[in-house]
């Protein structure tokens, strides 16, 4: 790996990324970064990719017959393609209050870590010929961009998201509800959140996506002071989202409060694997090529199972 | 409740307990001072945290709890183990006795000299108790030894703890021939007790003492001797302190001494070639009769009288007189021994021997001041006085008193330090300058004679003469007048009952021609009630002649005059004998000084040209030694001493020599000890008594409290321990491993 891959890479990390102002060129430069490390680029091939003949019946497309296959065989083959350019996106993305924190030691808050993944994921899908669409929320869905694969949704897609947050607190279910009905046809959502509400909602929010049949992929994302609570001595904590105030010494709470934050994304774990949803914990001083490669790898699997289907039910 | 466990468990240090006590909140206020310091963030997760708060609360709260009570308890049982606290006597605690502080208290007196019928002196044997005692202490208990002799001294201070030490200190303490301090050594040991670093109640005083039955007996409980009564006062003190007081009784009975118990002159004033009689008086403190004593009665180095003694009863005394004349001034030694048969020795020889140091004096210089002086020696305000004062005047002969006569002008030339007295004789007023000059030299031991007259200033004299009650006058002089007659009968003279020294001769003359005197006028006073003492008055009351004392020295104040002014009792014969006494008070015996008690300092006041002269201390066994020079009122005052044992020291001024005599005080003679159930009834209360060497041996080691300090040190390491243990142990257990992250 040259001195140029490894330059790209390191806007992987938040650390680099927070010092980049401008959420386009950031997540361009994170797209960058997790392809440089890659051996090929998906970018050539995608949407012709070639997966399997089958035989002529009455009806098929006659541009789809292999005229190769034809003129040694003497018999009609149909060329099946895996089927990419119908993949609809939806980044569904937090824009509560919680959102908005930061500890002290964090490179960015979870609401700015949020947005640069959602527009990296964004421009990744965009760039392999997709439709991607947005919706922001907090207490309801505030803001309802459709999927479009028009090269412009990008940088109107990125505008929305560099929105600040709002004060609002997080109710995940009625968003839930409110985006299964706003999407009309058969979509892949990408939920990004610290999912600070109950978890039997949340799941049930997500049951209610499942059942009209939406993929769904959810990304929980942490700051590293939730996931440790490493401060010593005294403290007032001031809640966000109306959360009241507690004066405690964290040090004789941790082990609890750890308890409890893992006990939540074991509630949510569980729940989304019945659901056949991916669930990821995200800390946001952590990289985000992990949440790239996630979602090229549970959109691979969509495709296959896509393909599946149409060879199994012809 | 506090005061029932304080009670329970009293402190050595009350006022360190009472720190710890204070310091146990050091802990709280931390702990509170911290819950107000904190630090502020926001939180997003807060739904976890209230719910991880719900679920720790109560066991949070009770780990700070533990916590904070282990940090409390560990700071105060340490201010605790400071303070030292004990079990008191009668604890419900079954607990082992812990050290003591034993103060041995012992008498070395000179009573203690006399040898006892097993051959032994008293000292010996109370040393021995001594001895025994230290045996059955305990090795951890402390021990200070206080030594009974005049001035009682703490031969070891601090309690010692080293044996051999102690018993080293002990065998160094002499048998003295000085009187017997017990106010002084109980005092002492009550000191050593307060400063004591043992628990209270576990203090022991232990008197070892013969106990004479003059100085202990109490046959009236309400009129207790001296000893008693400061005995009482202090085995109270005792008492309040939780001290033990147990008396050893190191007296015998049986015993035969003869005592020499007083050796002097009652003459007011000895003078050249005048007879003056010595008196030596014996006495027989002995349980049987005393025969066969001779006194031997020596002059220098010449024996004036040796003579047999009639025999005496057991506390019967005789006094043997001798008349001595002096044919040179100065300083003389007088010494009288007993000397008894070999076949009844006596047991205390110590007290068979005195000594008198005698001063004879050439004349007696009186100055006296004449407001209005006459033109023949009986004119004038002092020629009646100086008559009166030096007999022989007019005839030209010598007189032990020589009066000089001056005016008030002249008396500014005059060194008032010549002269043993000075007697104002109708003087008007004297300048304050002067005034100022009287109250130094009667102030310094002085005398001063104020006659009254027509010429004195009322005013003035009140101004500068009684100064409010400072100054030399004892009362405010009122303007004279002439007495009205009561009856037709003159005003004459009378006495107070009883008479006072001065004029106590004339109580058995009722005929004297004191009380024949007429009085004219006088000067009315208003007396200091504080001060002032009526030694004559006349018959209508009014105070006649008045004496008080100034500093070390004396005042008179006559109201009337001097002359025959305003009576003629100076036309008396007795006007002679009333001015001898009237001298005599003035002038206190010279030489007094020069007769001290053993273990007293010999001091001489020195005249500014003495200071410079080389002087030396010669002491009855014929050492020499070098005086020290120490300060006294303007000038210096040599000093030597203290001085043991009885003897005769010489002192050399220059060419002057000046005697010296050291005798035993003579109430340490009577041997005869009190019983110690009288001794119980005479202090009014129960005391432990150890009469006997058995009983010694077996001094309970036991102490009556039980010092728990060190208890509280293996609590105070054992809560430091469990304090670490706690807060690492709640830490540990409250931080768990981070959740997943990615």
């Amino acid at each position: 790996m040259d001195g140029g891959t490894q330059d790209y890479r390191r806007y992987l990390e938040p650390k680099v990324l927070a010092k980049i102002s401008g959420l386009e060129l950031r997540a361009r430069l994170i797209v960058e970064g997790f392809f440089s490390g890659m051996h090929h680029s998906p970018r050539h091939g995608v949407s012709v990719e070639f997966a399997d003949h089958r035989s002529y019946t009455q009806g098929d497309d006659l541009r789809h017959i292999d005229w190769k296959v034809f003129g040694k065989t003497d018999k009609y083959y149909i060329k099946e393609y895996e089927q990419e350019t119908n993949l609809n996106l939806v980044l569904a993305v937090d824009q509560s209050e919680s959102m908005n924190y930061r500890s002290s030691g964090a490179p960015m808050s979870k609401h700015d870590y949020t947005a640069s993944l959602a527009a990296a994921v964004a421009y990744l899908t965009i760039q392999q010929q997709d439709a991607v669409g947005l919706a922001l929320f907090d207490e309801h869905l505030t803001s309802f961009l459709r999927p479009s694969s028009n090269a412009q949704q990008w940088k109107i897609l990125v505008q929305e998201l560099a929105g600040a947050t709002g004060p609002a607190k997080t109710a995940m279910h009625r968003v839930l509800d409110e985006l299964a009905e706003r999407l009309a046809r058969r979509t892949l959502i990408i939920l990004i959140s610290d999912l600070f509400d109950d978890a039997d909602a949340i799941l049930k929010g997500f049951k209610h996506l499942r059942y009209r049949h939406h993929e769904l992929i959810v990304w929980n994302v942490w700051d590293h002071a939730e996931l440790t609570l490493p401060m010593t001595g005294p403290t007032m904590f001031d809640g966000l989202e109306g959360m009241g105030r507690l004066l405690t010494d964290p040090r004789s709470l941790r082990m609890r409060y750890l308890e409890e934050v893992e006990r939540h994304q074991a509630r949510l774990r569980t729940g989304c694997g019945h659901m056949q949803v991916d669930y990821t914990a995200f800390d946001t001083s952590a990289p985000l090529d992990s949440a790239l490669s996630g979602y090229l790898a549970t959109r691979s699997a969509r495709l296959r199972q896509r393909s599946a289907r149409v060879m199994g039910g012809g | 409740m506090a005061g029932t466990l304080l009670q329970a468990f009293p402190f050595v240090h009350p006022g360190l307990a009472a720190i710890a006590l204070g310091t146990g909140l050091i802990p709280v206020l931390v702990h509170l001072i911290n819950r107000r310091r904190y630090a502020r963030v926001p939180w997003a997760a807060m739904s976890f945290l209230l719910a991880a708060n719900r679920r720790s609360t109560r066991r949070v709260r009770l780990e700070q709890f533990l916590l904070l009570l282990a940090r409390v308890a560990l700071i105060v049982l340490l201010g605790l183990a400071v303070a030292r606290p004990y079990v008191p006597a009668g604890s419900f605690l079954p607990l082992r006795s812990s050290r003591a502080h034993r103060v041995l208290l012992l008498d070395n007196s000179l009573s203690m000299s006399a040898r006892t019928e097993a051959g032994e002196t008293r000292f010996e044997r109370a040393k021995g108790f001594a001895q025994d005692l230290l045996e059955s202490f305990p090795s951890t208990d402390a021990v200070s030894i206080v030594t009974l002799s005049s001035p009682a001294e703490a031969v070891i201070a601090q309690g010692i703890y080293d044996r051999r030490f102690v018993k080293e200190r002990l065998a160094e303490i002499r048998a003295t021939q000085r009187s017997t301090d017990t106010a002084g050594a109980i005092t002492t040991a009550i000191e050593l007790i307060e400063a004591s670093e043992v628990a209270e109640g576990n203090r022991t005083v232990y008197l070892i003492s013969d106990f004479p039955h003059e100085v202990w007996s109490s046959d009236d409980p309400d009129n207790p001797t001296p000893a008693v009564r400061v005995m009482r006062r202090l085995a109270d003190t005792l008492s309040d302190s939780a001290v033990d007081l147990t008396v050893v009784h190191a007296g015998t009975r049986g015993s035969a001494n003869i005592a020499l118990t007083r050796l002097g002159t009652r003459a007011p004033l000895v003078g050249v070639n005048l007879p003056t009689r010595i008196e030596a008086e014996v006495t027989n403190h002995g349980t049987g009769g005393a025969r066969n004593v001779t006194l031997q009665v020596r002059r220098g180095d010449r024996i004036v009288r040796r003579q047999q003694l009639p025999p005496l009863t057991p506390g019967e005394s005789t006094v043997a007189t001798i008349t001595m004349e002096f044919s040179t001034p100065g300083t003389h030694l007088i010494e009288a021994k007993l000397i008894t048969s070999e076949t009844a020795p006596d047991v205390l020889p110590d007290d068979n021997t005195r000594y008198l140091s005698l001063e004879v004096r050439e004349t007696i210089p009186i100055l006296l001041v004449d407001g209005r002086p006459g033109m023949t020696s009986l004119d004038g305000q002092t020629g009646f006085l100086a008559v009166a004062l030096s007999p022989g005047r007019m005839e030209a002969k010598p007189s032990l008193i020589a009066p000089k006569i001056v005016t008030e002008p002249e008396l500014a030339g005059e060194a008032l330090v010549d002269y043993d007295a000075v007697a104002l004789c109708n003087v008007e007023r004297l300048s304050t300058e002067t005034w100022k000059r009287l109250e130094s030299f009667v102030g310094n031991g002085g005398g001063l004679m104020i006659f009254g007259g027509d010429l004195i200033s009322v005013d003035h004299y009140n101004r500068h003469g009684h100064a409010e009650g400072r100054g030399l006058l004892p009362g405010i002089l009122e303007r004279a007048s002439a007495p009205e007659a009561d009856g037709g009968t003159q005003l004459g003279f009378r006495l107070d009952e009883p008479a006072h020294p001065i004029v106590a001769e004339f109580a058995q003359h009722p005929e004297s021609g004191l009380f024949a005197s007429r009085v004219d006028r006088y000067l009315p006073v208003e007396l200091d009630p504080s001060r002032a003492e009526v030694v004559l008055r006349f018959t209508n009351g009014e105070p006649a002649l008045i004496a008080s004392r100034y500093g070390k020295g004396g005042v008179l104040l006559w109201t009337t005059t001097a002359n025959m002014d305003w009576t003629n009792l100076p036309a008396k014969g007795d006007y002679v004998s009333l001015m001898l006494g009237a001298t005599a008070f003035l002038s206190p015996r010279h030489g007094d000084h020069r007769n001290i008690t053993v273990g007293e300092e010999i001091r001489e006041p020195l005249t500014p040209a003495e200071t410079a002269l080389p002087m030396r201390v010669t002491t009855g066994q014929g050492d020499a030694a070098e005086p020290a020079l120490v300060p006294y009122g303007e000038s210096l005052m040599l000093s030597y001493g203290p001085v043991e044992p009885a003897q005769a020291i010489t002192v050399s001024i220059g060419s002057k020599e000046r005697v010296f005599a050291a005798n035993v005080d003579p109430s340490e003679s009577d041997l005869t000890p009190i019983d110690t159930d009288s001794l119980s009834t005479a202090i009014d209360r129960p005391v432990r008594v150890i009469a006997d060497l058995t009983s010694i041996a077996s001094e309970p080691a036991a102490t009556r409290s039980t010092e728990l300090a060190s208890f509280a040190l293996y609590a105070v390491v054992a809560l430091l321990w469990l304090e670490m243990w706690m807060a690492m142990a709640f830490v540990s257990q409250r931080s768990g491993s981070p959740a997943s992250g990615e």
